[in-house]
């Protein structure tokens, strides 16, 4: 493969504004295995075979069928599959329990060139929670890699998963990060997602929320610096009844960072009582920043509920007086809204030694927890 | 005849039975009151009565001025001459309460009704229920206070006119003038029109000024006792437990 | 039984009825470089309109069909009558206007609101204006209020020039394009320096002949200062065939002046609504859109403000009602490219009987455009399952100095309140229309009291069916 389509909006619109998908061709060559210490409650199969969703055309409308046809169709898409496939990388397939957590610590270091695919299955019942870290060894290197991480999950009857994502790649890391997942009746999908840092990041979450009350639950926060780059994509396919996906982004954009949110809830006929709601709060701190963003409302059922809304912008003057009556220069106040964003996201994570690292990293010197 | 007559009502809302038999006589121009605690199913006959699709009649039978209204739709029962004052009003945006009132007055009448003369009727209604004139334009109880609300069901009561205005705790959450002033717009009712009344409520302020001429006890979905107005200073007194077996 | 309605009753048959075909001149159907030298000729074009057209039309057999919005491959060009020209020149009075297109016009309630409520009426059948008239008044404050052919020979042809397909090159669309090789009819519209137009200006365009479109073009030129509200009114009888509509309005509001353009779009479900709006918006000048739409088969329509001078304001208001085999795809575009400009925009749409709206946006703040504010707000009602309604809205925001906002909602009519409504005596029928004229009614009470009644009979007229 030469050249991957990733990230396509759902629903496309306008060709000139460049948000309908991306085209790549930094790929990620080599099949890498994961390395992670599996908790002994959790069951490691022996399949290593990629599955993916073995869907032919990258069009919205096959995406669709597929996703009707209870498939995970991750975020990125059809070729991150394809990808995954034609470099043979051998999958870790586990199944999870609800005893210990698993923590799944990716270490890239410069002119890597890694692909590596996780696919968990949360048998009915279950509640477990995954970790996984995205960390260069040296974040101020300016060597280059190109690395991606796939990650499936199958969430059965009444059970869930909550899984923190963390990233903090050096500045010239391009970083594919494909998140898909299959939700049966109650399944619920929790997902706290961190990026740190990163020269240039492919980010895709997709949930078929195929059962009826299953949900998702996505807190994402980035902070995008420098000439560092951000395209994501996240979408709920809502079938079941009464289903439910909050999505909340929260963004800084800093020095000359380029970022592009794509947010979709799509409502499918017979998704009865379900409900979703999407917003997006970013803050500028440049002018030389461009902040794009795409939230979509897809409806084809009555009785739903959809909310969207989003900030983009500067903290107000009433935020900026009061701050600035209790003493803190302009820079200050950035500052501390910067990290305040950063923190309450970071806060959610399970695991406690990424939430060290990442006081750390955002808090160098202080005293943490 | 009964104006209203409701026997061994059973009414269920998604499935659940909430109503397990009810018998309710109303003569016209008579006023009732029907008691009960919290979850009694008090709420449930007034819905019931007025065919909401959202309660369900299992068994039993409706009738109001002879007619059979058991089967029949929201709509058509209001237009029998039955009113239901809300518990909590619904707010409907860009729909102004003047011009609900009179598309509402001539669904009820069949009759067109000329603006000038509507407005000044209105403007007569709201003047003894102490509201102020710019709620004629305001949506429909949108951004209305609890207070505001209760007057403006109280308002369309008058307006509308029914020979039966069932009263769903419409004294619930007001403060003593606005009582007095809900209280006045009931008699007024009384007065002009000479309707009935069926007042569902646990407490009794509202009741001060009225002749009850009957009073009815509801627990757990069932007729518990029946009375007169004594009945409700015996409560007063002695509270639900008595009737809870 | 007769239903009461709180406004007029109207029927369908009110823009249904058709005329028997009597044109003076039809060209043949389809369209190659023969046929719109033909048209260019039968109409007298000066020489660089002819170029122009020619220019357009190779842009058009280059520029790919759009595959992002709604399915046109019902629109066979080789189909669509290009021009047809009604048997009758323009006139300036009502009395000489062939009987049978001036009861067209009447049954529409075009002349009588001439004289009730219109600084001037433009009347459009099929390819030609039939009819063109503007107040003494207005006419002495210098305002010029003509049909785009006598402008583009006569003494404004060197403004007209100048002006005429700049905002929307012939190369910004497909259709575009073809608006640019194939355009006749529309207005010319220029408000001097200072000058309030106390009354509206109407356009009404109505397309009588199967099988064609109509591609009329209207420029609007406010000058510094001044103050105008052009209203657009469109129908059509119903056909098995496909109709096209791809006009062109083209509104320039100079610095401090202020424009309101208002529509009524009620194309007959056999349309294909194709229509470009732009404004161009100096320093403090604001331009102001309401759009209803309520007809054609597919639309795509997107009326875009262009913010190019400091401070300059746009504010949109639209409605869309989508019933059975109707794919409205409308929405709004805005740019803001100087500083302290702001832009508002406000949507409803209505889903029913299998009808698909999307609402399509993208809102631009340039790097220079600090102080900018822009906030949208769109919501929309599902009155079933069998209907779609789709959000797609996109923000490009390029300094950390502005303010931008967006909101989307969707949702349904509650039980609940049905059920209050309906407890007061209002069949379920009028309970839901009266929801959603409540619904619609950010759009009609900026109106004026005519189209908001009109529109008004027009929600009616999708929820409850024909009345009367």
């Amino acid at each position: 493969m030469e050249k991957m389509y990733v990230n396509h909006l759902p629903c496309i619109t306008w060709k000139w504004l460049k948000m309908n998908g991306v085209e790549s061709s930094d790929l990620p060559v080599s099949a890498s295995r994961i390395t992670a210490d599996v908790p002994s409650g959790w069951t490691v199969s022996d399949d290593t075979a990629a599955q993916g969703s073995d869907i032919a055309a990258n069009s919205n409308a096959e995406i669709e069928k597929a996703l009707f046809a209870d498939k995970i169709v991750t975020g990125l898409g059809p070729d991150m599959d394809r990808l995954i496939k034609e470099a043979d990388v051998p999958v870790l397939r586990l199944t999870a329990s609800a005893d210990e957590p698993l923590v799944i610590e990716n270490i890239y270091k410069d002119g890597d060139s890694k692909l590596s695919a996780v696919e968990i299955t949360i048998p009915d019942g279950v509640d477990a929670v995954v970790t996984e870290k995205f960390i260069s060894e040296d974040v101020c290197s300016d060597g280059n890699a190109v690395c991606g991480f796939q990650t499936r999950l199958i969430i059965g009857k009444n059970a869930s998963v909550k899984l923190d994502q963390v990233q903090k790649l050096a500045k010239n890391v391009v970083f594919y990060n494909d998140i898909g997942t299959f939700n049966a009746e109650n399944g619920r999908f929790e997902l706290v997602e961190v990026i740190l840092a990163g020269g240039s990041t492919y980010f895709g979450s997709r949930s078929n929320l195929a059962g009826r009350e299953s949900s998702l639950d996505i807190e994402m926060a980035y902070l995008v610096k420098g000439k560092e780059a951000l395209d994501s994509n996240i979408a709920a396919f809502q079938r079941g009844k009464r289903t439910d996906a909050q999505i909340r982004v929260n963004g800084v954009l800093k020095d000359e960072a380029k970022k592009l949110t794509k947010a979709t809830i799509d409502f499918k006929t017979g998704s009865t009582d379900s409900v979703g709601s999407e917003t997006e709060d970013v803050l500028m701190m440049s002018d030389n920043v461009v902040n794009r963003t795409v939230p979509l409302i897809l409806c084809t059922e009555e009785s739903v509920e959809g909310v969207h809304g989003a900030t983009l912008g500067r903290p107000s003057e009433e935020i900026m007086t009061y701050m600035m009556s209790r003493g803190l220069d302009k820079n200050q106040i950035y500052d501390i809204m910067e990290k305040a964003r950063l923190d309450a996201a970071a806060a959610k994570i399970h695991d406690e030694q990424t939430r060290r690292e990442i006081a750390e990293y955002l808090h160098p010197g202080e005293e943490t927890e | 005849m009964a104006l209203l007559e409701i026997k061994g009502l059973k009414v269920s809302v998604e499935d659940k039975e909430i109503l397990h038999g009810i018998d309710l006589s109303v003569g016209a121009g008579e006023t009732h009151v029907i008691m009960g605690p919290n979850g009694a199913g008090k709420s449930t006959l007034g819905f019931a009565i007025m065919g909401s699709p959202e309660y369900e009649k299992t068994d039993g039978t409706v009738s109001f001025d002879g007619e059979d209204i058991t089967e029949e739709s929201t709509d058509k029962i209001a237009k029998k001459g039955i009113f239901l004052s809300f518990q909590n009003p619904v707010e409907v945006p860009g729909v102004t309460l003047s011009s609900f009132i009179r598309n509402a007055l001539e669904q009820v009448t069949g009759e067109r009704i000329r603006l000038w003369d509507f407005k000044k009727k209105l403007a007569k209604a709201m003047e003894a229920l102490d509201m102020d004139p710019s709620y004629a334009e305001r949506d429909l109880n949108v951004g209305f206070s609890g207070g505001e609300k209760k007057k403006a069901e109280i308002l369309q009561l008058l307006m509308l006119r029914p020979s039966l205005a069932i009263l769903d705790e419409t004294d619930s959450g007001l403060d003593v003038d606005a009582v007095r002033t809900v209280s006045a717009g009931i008699e007024a009712y009384k007065k002009d029109v000479g309707g009935a009344l069926l007042i569902i409520t646990h407490s009794t302020k509202i009741l001060e000024a009225l002749d009850v001429d009957r009073v009815h006890v509801i627990v757990d979905g069932k007729n518990a006792c029946e009375g007169g107005r004594e009945l409700v200073d015996n409560i007063n007194e002695n509270g639900f437990e008595q009737f809870v077996k | 039984m007769k239903e009461k309605t709180q406004v007029a009753d109207i029927d369908r048959s009110m823009y249904d009825f058709r005329n028997e075909d009597k044109d003076a001149y039809r060209i043949e159907n389809g369209l190659t470089e023969e046929i719109v030298l033909k048209l260019s000729e039968e109409k007298g074009d000066p020489e660089w309109v002819r170029e122009f057209r020619l220019k357009s039309l190779k842009l058009y057999n280059e520029i790919p069909v759009p595959d992002w919005g709604p399915d046109i491959s019902g629109l066979n060009m080789d189909e669509i009558v290009t021009y047809v020209r009604p048997n009758t020149d323009m006139k300036t009075d009502w009395k000489d206007v062939p009987d049978e297109i001036k009861d067209t016009f009447e049954k529409l309630g075009i002349p009588q609101a001439e004289v009730k409520s219109l600084a001037g009426v433009g009347a459009q059948y099929d390819s030609e204006l039939v009819y063109h008239n503007v107040r003494k008044d207005v006419e002495e404050q210098g305002v010029i209020y003509t049909d785009f052919e006598s402008a583009v020979k006569g003494e404004y042809g060197d403004m007209v020039r100048e002006h005429f397909m700049k905002l929307i090159p012939p190369t910004m669309h497909k259709f575009a394009a073809l608006h640019g090789a194939v355009w006749s009819g529309g207005s010319f519209v220029y408000v001097p320096k200072g000058v309030k137009v106390a009354i509206p200006l109407q356009s009404y365009f109505r397309l009588n002949a199967p099988g064609a479109g109509q591609f009329e073009h209207t420029l609007i030129i406010v000058d510094e200062g001044a103050d105008l509200h052009f209203i657009e009114g469109c129908s059509a009888p119903k056909y098995n065939v496909a109709n096209l509509h791809a006009g062109a309005v083209e509104i320039y509001v100079k610095k401090g002046a202020r424009c309101r353009y208002s529509t009524i779009e009620n194309w007959s479900k056999n349309m294909y609504n194709l229509n470009t709006k732009v404004a161009r918006v100096e320093e403090g000048g604001s331009i102001e859109w309401i759009s209803g739409s309520f007809g054609s088969h597919i639309s795509y329509l997107y009326p875009t403000s262009d913010l190019v001078g400091e401070g300059a304001r746009s504010d949109f208001t639209g409605i869309a009602f989508a019933n059975t085999d109707q794919n409205l795809d409308t929405g709004c575009k805005v740019a803001h490219r100087a500083p302290n400009t702001s832009s508002y925009v406000n949507t409803r749409s209505i889903s029913k009987g299998g009808g698909v709206n999307t609402f399509r946006s993208s809102v631009y703040v340039a790097p220079n455009a600090k102080g900018s504010k822009c906030a949208v707000s769109c919501t929309s009602l599902m009155l079933d399952s069998e209907s779609r309604s789709d959000t797609i809205p996109a923000m490009d925001i390029r300094t950390s100095e502005c303010d931008v906002g967006h909101e989307a909602k969707i949702g349904r009519i509650s039980d609940e309140t049905v059920f209050y409504l309906m407890s007061r005596g209002l069949s379920e029928d009028e309970a839901k229309a009266l929801i959603v004229s409540g619904f619609a009614d950010s759009v009609s009470k900026e109106l004026p009291l005519e189209y908001a009644v009109e529109m008004n009979n027009l929600i009616r007229l999708e929820m409850i069916g024909a009345i009367g």
